[in-house]
């Protein structure tokens, strides 16, 4: 439930004006003034308008100082940092893909480019951003997987560190996030490994794990790495980087909304194979389906109120789904869906042949079978308590 | 004009002038000169000095008392800066975002910013316990969500009313109790409402149940259900304990009561433990007969039954006059 805005004290112009006059004429230099005469109104009317637009710009200030009240989505970003949340910006749209007669074995390297159709003749260019591969499931050979829209696909671009900072700052806004690739060669020997995003909630981060943190600003995105200390009980979090480092980093910068509704899916040229892997074929009777219909799910820019619903729903779940309220957080911070109305979570518990234990989640448009359901599926696993099973598909 | 008569009129582009009129002149108040009234603000500490931003003349006027104005916009200053008279908050405004400064105007931002799930309807929290909350919410509630640390944590903290919480153990299905005491109980929802928000473990089942009673007696139930609870938890439970039906004779040896008569009841088979009552009698677990003892208050009538006692309920008795071991003398053996 939204609070109302904060309003320090009255923003009526007339209740601002008796006060004045009221407090003046308690002053015996003042006592024996008639402040309805002309002179002395016009003062106490200028000064009140002076009151009034300090007050308002008061409480537009104390306003934006909560993340309930803000209005300003640079405010709600600041808001956001401070409980361990990264306001995504623009978002792809993303279809998932079901790839048959391509060959025996094989597979599609990461950040291979797709062209979607619409039927009114519009294209767009959709990747891959993780490798996909050929396996035979009940008899047909096939791979399934899920591809996002862009603009632009920057892929393996050398950002330069800072030492000092522990950071490394990409010049791009409208990065979808959810896309974004982080690896790092620690000592510039040659050997870049991936590191995996982290949130401040995160318990128990090591010196020896291999995680960034990601910090949105107004121009770009702070990559946040270790060798910070947290002032709070002074162990260093993760490990640091140095001037020898080497950082790169791949990520898609969507269209946004003007994404969604592409359903025609085909490879531009042969893609690509992942080092040790064959190539796929290409022929007539290759075909690339989508399985979940039309790309959909672009975002343009965050929805203000999904931001501040979650924001703090996320700080309460510490990174551990344990309510139905920390599994909608997580999976939204993740980028699985984009409000809670895209949810549904249903407990064993509530079932009508009770199955205690279970919790089923479905995210609206998505079927199980997609890659978006199962890797959601393994993320809330991850973060559930022992004894507890995570089901896609909610009980009819 | 009020302005010229606070101002006075004069050659302002000139050195001197003769103003025309000093309005409040006379008046004896108004003698008071701007210094005193900036050493008047110095101890008021006023952050704004009007007489440093009004033009020179003006300022010579006003200590020259041939002006009322620049007192007079002192004084507006004086309610501007004063929070309390003009609400205008003019301290360090990231002094608002400090817990400690929690007012009523910023509370409910407080909470939908940090804890939205207990902004139910029936609860209305105090700044006091919205400050006690926020100091807890991120190390002993939130990041020890799922345990019964973390359940009693918050609901002692936002519920008054509540003295304890209990958990009553399940295979995935638990009970809570609320343990209220006085009359301040609120509806069951808002209970419910805060926890689910917030605990409760989704695939999981559980209740609330409210145990709710007023004064002494509650502490003994409390005792007597934290005795059980650890029983249970960690020794023998209720159902290990030998609960036989006795008579009240029954909590000492049989042969010590030989001076008390005895009534009817008995069925004259052996008690189980081979003891022979008093006067010959001999007991029966299933129909022991009940005495008639000289200490016995508690509205026991001669020649009845006393039915199930359950055994733990002596654990307890307390050593007051009121104990029926009390006047009891060892019969020779």
């Amino acid at each position: 439930m939204a609070i109302p805005n904060i309003k320090l004290t009255s923003l009526e112009y007339d209740d601002i004006y008796k006060q004045i006059v009221s407090y003046i004429s308690t002053k015996s230099e003042f006592t024996d003034y008639n402040f309805e005469g002309s002179a002395l109104s016009t003062i106490v009317d200028l000064l009140a308008y002076n009151t009034f637009y300090q007050i308002v710009f008061q409480n537009i200030l104390v306003n934006e100082m909560f993340i309930d009240s803000s209005q300003k989505l640079e405010s709600i970003i600041s808001h956001a940092k401070l409980q361990g949340y990264t306001v995504p910006s623009r978002q792809s749209s993303f279809s998932t893909l079901r790839l048959r007669g391509a060959g025996d074995n094989g597979a599609v390297a990461p950040y291979s480019r797709i062209q979607g159709s619409r039927a009114n003749g519009d294209v767009k260019l959709f990747y891959t951003i993780d490798p996909a591969y050929l396996e035979s499931i009940d008899g047909v050979i096939e791979a399934t997987f899920t591809v996002y829209e862009a603009k632009n696909a920057i892929i393996k671009q050398l950002i330069p560190p800072n030492s000092t900072k522990q950071s490394a700052f990409i010049t791009q806004v409208n990065l979808d996030i959810k896309t974004l690739k982080v690896e790092v060669d620690l000592e510039g020997s040659g050997v870049f490994v991936e590191y995996r995003l982290a949130t401040s909630v995160e318990p128990n981060i090591t010196t020896s794990d291999n995680v960034f943190f990601l910090e949105r600003k107004l121009d770009g995105y702070d990559v946040m790495f270790g060798g910070l200390t947290d002032p709070l009980t002074g162990r260093i979090i993760a490990s640091a980087i140095n001037d020898n480092t080497k950082i790169r980093v791949s990520y898609l910068i969507p269209s946004g909304i003007a994404g969604d509704g592409y359903s025609s899916f085909s490879f531009v040229g042969t893609p690509t194979a992942p080092t040790g892997y064959d190539q796929i074929s290409i022929s007539k009777s290759t075909s690339l389906v989508a399985t979940t219909g039309v790309s959909k799910n672009g975002k343009n820019q965050p929805n203000l109120d999904a931001l501040k619903f979650f924001v703090p729903r996320y700080f309460s779940s510490q990174d551990r789904a344990i309510t139905k309220s920390d599994m909608q957080s997580i999976l939204v911070g993740a980028g699985y869906a984009s409000a809670s109305e895209d949810i549904v979570i249903v407990g064993g518990e509530e079932l009508s042949i009770p199955t205690l234990g279970t919790v089923y989640f479905e995210i609206v448009g998505v079927a199980a079978t997609e890659q978006t359901a199962i890797s959601a599926t393994k993320l809330l696993q991850q973060k559930a308590s022992l004894g507890i099973s995570i089901t896609y598909g909610v009980p009819i | 004009m009020f302005f010229s008569s606070l101002t006075g009129k004069g050659n302002k582009t000139g050195n001197a002038y003769t103003p025309t009129k000093i309005i409040g002149g006379e008046h004896p108040i108004v003698s008071t000169s701007i210094l005193d009234l900036l050493e008047a603000d110095l101890k008021k500490d006023t952050p704004f000095k009007v007489i440093n931003h009004v033009p020179s003349w003006l300022a010579t006027d006003s200590k020259d008392n041939n002006t009322l104005l620049v007192k007079f916009l002192q004084y507006y200053y004086d309610w501007l800066y004063s929070s309390k008279d003009s609400g205008l908050y003019v301290d360090d405004y990231i002094d608002l975002m400090d817990i400690d400064n929690i007012t009523e105007e910023t509370k409910d931002a407080f909470v939908s910013s940090f804890i939205p799930d207990i902004d139910v309807d029936g609860l209305d929290l105090t700044v006091e316990q919205v400050k006690d909350v926020l100091r807890a919410v991120k190390t002993n509630i939130f990041q020890k969500k799922g345990t019964q640390e973390a359940l009693a944590t918050l609901f002692t903290k936002i519920f008054p009313e509540i003295q304890s919480v209990g958990v009553e153990r399940g295979n995935l299905e638990f009970t809570i109790q609320l343990r209220i005491v006085n009359d301040s109980i609120r509806n069951y929802d808002v209970y419910e409402t805060v926890y689910k928000n917030l605990f409760h473990p989704v695939g999981m089942r559980s209740n609330i149940q409210i145990i709710h009673s007023f004064g002494s007696e509650e502490s003994r139930r409390t005792e007597d259900t934290i005795i059980q609870r650890e029983l249970s938890e960690s020794g023998p439970t209720t159902t290990n304990f030998d609960s036989p039906r006795i008579g009240n004779y029954f909590v000492y040896n049989m042969n010590d009561a030989e001076s008390l008569p005895a009534y009817s009841g008995e069925s004259g088979s052996t008690h189980g433990r081979g003891e022979t009552g008093a006067s010959g009698n001999t007991a029966n677990v299933s129909n022991l007969a009940t005495y008639k003892h000289p200490n016995w208050i508690y509205g026991v009538s001669d020649g009845t039954i006393l039915g199930d006692i359950n055994i733990q309920g002596l654990m307890s008795q307390p050593l007051s006059a009121n104990n029926p071991n009390l006047g009891i003398t060892q019969a020779a053996s």
